[in-house]
């Protein structure tokens, strides 16, 4: 892969033998200057941008260098960077390259099979109810799984593109498989968003990809205010079915990967989310001990609020590509995501502490701001000093033993 | 800028299965449209209303979204606590939903408060009424059941806003004139204070209705 990029930045590397089409990143040089969001990339976004191209271009590549980098942040403008990136630290690619296309199709397979043995006959295009895929050899707990799963990606909705009757039946199979494969949690809402993330990640790569080749048409539309990928309903129709397959099963692999380390959030009783919960309390409890008086005394302390935050990874806080600014950085923190998240938690809580607490004697107030932040008004720079503050209160009690006592 | 002064504050929650409409329901009537965000509800989510009733009246409403998967029930059946209404709703074109109700009214006997009213509330009736075929309860069996159980019942649809103001009201009226007339009895003045919870942040029993029109 990368093989454009490696004729700019890389001189004396062999070739890469197998190519993933995909995977293939526009040319920096090129397109930076000539695309119409050239004129807000500046000149050190561009060399960040360089950076993480030649990084990927290695033959071997070298994870803790693309994780620092990456922590900065993806440049929006280019799905491709970003899908490669947290395939790579999320463990789904592999970073020798000599092995990474095998090592995919073999992944590919295995989750198309699994996935096939559950819906033999599902075609992308039918309409997802009960009649036509829950079968009588299922068992109770597999239908009432299925069950939900139905209800919740009718109401997965992070773009438009969702509203398409692929996307929807793409979605069903992966909860689906990821439940089965997961017994002791089973389907929880609020995976769904996650996956949906995941899905529309790699689905704008793709229609970035198509709309670059098709002559006359402009890469994918980026609203420069918000740096969206605005995917159209249509677009998904544009996409081949085996494509489809792929983003699929690389969406599957991801979520699986993501949530690794969350196994715990979504087992019987959530207990990996009360701890998170815990932990972020602490941390505001230590830098702004007065809010947390406050939100007691208004009867919504951070467990009534601070629970759907942790089991949607903050999905539910923020637009698409707000969350997925977010994401990049807990993608690419070397903690894993339940010691860093108390600390974006806390942050976000801290940023409203001066606005919470002039809803003096007005609980009502308190509770409306906190379950419906104002969120959708910030712009990136917002969420890249919400990203730093975190990392600020990461730095002061990370090691902090006096913090763990309690 | 000050709220309306009312007569009660009541706190009312939202139960029922995930999926049958629950914050569509709140959203209309607290919004008068559909909800902005979609997908399905985690935890519990809470909305606010001053409302005049039909048969006089001022209550400030404060009701709680609920999620409707097992899973969330620890964070949701806290909040049954001081509730004096609730609305427990289910979808007419899934059947199972309209089986669990019974299921959600032990619920509520176990986490709720004694004495509180229920409304019934047979959801999505837009959906049936393009194709009959689609209901799977019938409103007699519906009503056959309210009136078994002693529940007030009403059918709905949140999609093109019909009875949505009905159903919140009717379970505020009665809880009002449930409220009203324990009130003015001393006998019943200790129950009372168990039933509605006073917010002591605002003036209790003022006598109209600045917030009609």
């Amino acid at each position: 892969m990368l093989e454009r990029i490696k004729g700019v930045f890389s001189k004396k590397k062999k070739p890469v033998e197998k190519k993933l089409e995909e995977d293939k990143i526009p040319e920096p040089e090129d397109d930076l200057n000539t695309s119409s969001t050239s004129q807000t990339f500046s000149n050190s976004e561009k060399r960040h941008y360089q950076k993480l191209c030649l990084l990927l271009s290695e033959p071997m590549i070298d994870l803790k260098k693309l994780r620092s980098e990456a922590w900065y942040g993806i440049p929006m403008c280019y799905p491709q960077i970003r899908s490669i990136v947290w395939k790579l630290l999320l463990g789904y690619y592999s970073p020798n390259q000599e092995f990474q296309e095998s090592s995919i199709s073999r992944k590919r397979e295995e989750y198309i099979d699994c996935s096939r043995s559950y819906f033999p006959n599902l075609a992308y295009s039918e309409d997802l109810t009960e009649t036509n895929l829950i079968s009588e050899d299922m068992s109770i707990y597999e239908v009432d799984s299925f069950k939900q799963i139905i209800i919740d990606v009718k109401r997965t909705h992070p773009g438009e593109a969702f509203s398409s009757k692929i996307s929807k039946s793409m979605l069903t199979r992966i909860l689906f498989v990821w439940a089965f494969k997961h017994p002791a949690s089973g389907y929880v809402q609020g995976i769904n968003d996650l996956a949906a993330t995941f899905m529309y990640i790699f689905l704008a790569e793709e229609i970035d990809r198509i709309n670059r080749e098709s002559e006359g048409r402009k890469s994918v539309d980026i609203d420069l205010e918000h740096n969206a990928y605005d995917l159209k309903l249509e677009d998904v129709d544009l996409i081949e079915e085996e494509k489809i397959q792929h983003i699929e099963a690389d969406t599957y692999w991801c979520l699986e990967n993501f949530l690794e380390t969350l196994q715990e959030n979504y087992t019987e009783h959530q207990p990996g989310v009360h701890k998170i919960i815990a932990r972020t309390e602490q941390i505001v409890m230590k830098k702004d001990k007065e809010l947390m008086e406050f939100l007691e005394a208004a009867d919504y302390v951070p467990s009534k609020f601070v629970y759907r935050w942790v089991n949607n990874i903050l999905s539910r806080e923020f637009n698409v590509q707000q969350l997925i600014m977010i994401w990049d950085k807990i993608i690419a923190e070397e903690e894993d995501i339940t010691t860093y998240l108390p600390y974006v938690c806390a942050a976000l809580l801290l940023k409203f502490s001066d606005c919470i607490k002039s809803y003096a004697e007005r609980p009502e107030e308190v509770i409306l701001l906190i379950q419906d932040l104002p969120t959708r008004e910030w712009g990136n720079e917002d969420i890249k000093v919400l990203m730093a503050e975190s990392y600020q209160l990461q730095c002061l009690y990370e090691f902090n033993s006096h913090l763990e006592e309690k | 800028m000050a709220d309306p002064e009312y007569d009660y504050l009541l706190k009312i929650i939202l139960i029922g299965d995930a999926g049958v409409g629950k914050t569509f329901l709140l959203s209309r009537y607290i919004n008068e449209e559909l909800p902005r965000k979609k997908g399905p509800t985690i935890g519990v989510e809470f909305a606010t209303k001053s409302i005049c009733l039909a048969n006089g009246g001022v209550v400030k409403a404060q009701i709680w979204d609920t999620a409707g998967t097992e899973r969330f029930k620890a964070i949701t059946s806290a909040h049954y606590r001081k509730s004096v209404g609730a609305l427990v709703v289910y979808d007419v074109t899934v059947r199972d939903t309209f089986l669990h109700v019974k299921k959600w009214l032990d619920e509520l006997r176990e986490h709720g408060e004694p004495g509180i009213v229920v409304t019934l509330v047979g959801n999505k009736v837009d959906l049936v009424k393009d194709d009959p075929s689609l209901r799977q309860v019938t409103t007699e069996e519906a009503q056959k059941f309210a009136t078994k159980n002693d529940l007030l019942f009403e059918e709905s649809s949140a999609i093109e806003d019909i009875n949505v103001k009905l159903i919140f009201e009717n379970l505020l009226q009665k809880v009002y004139d449930v409220k009203s007339s324990e009130f003015t009895d001393e006998k019943y003045n200790e129950k009372k204070k168990r039933l509605v919870y006073q917010d002591p942040s605002k003036p209790q029993s003022k006598d109209s209705s600045s917030c009609c029109n």
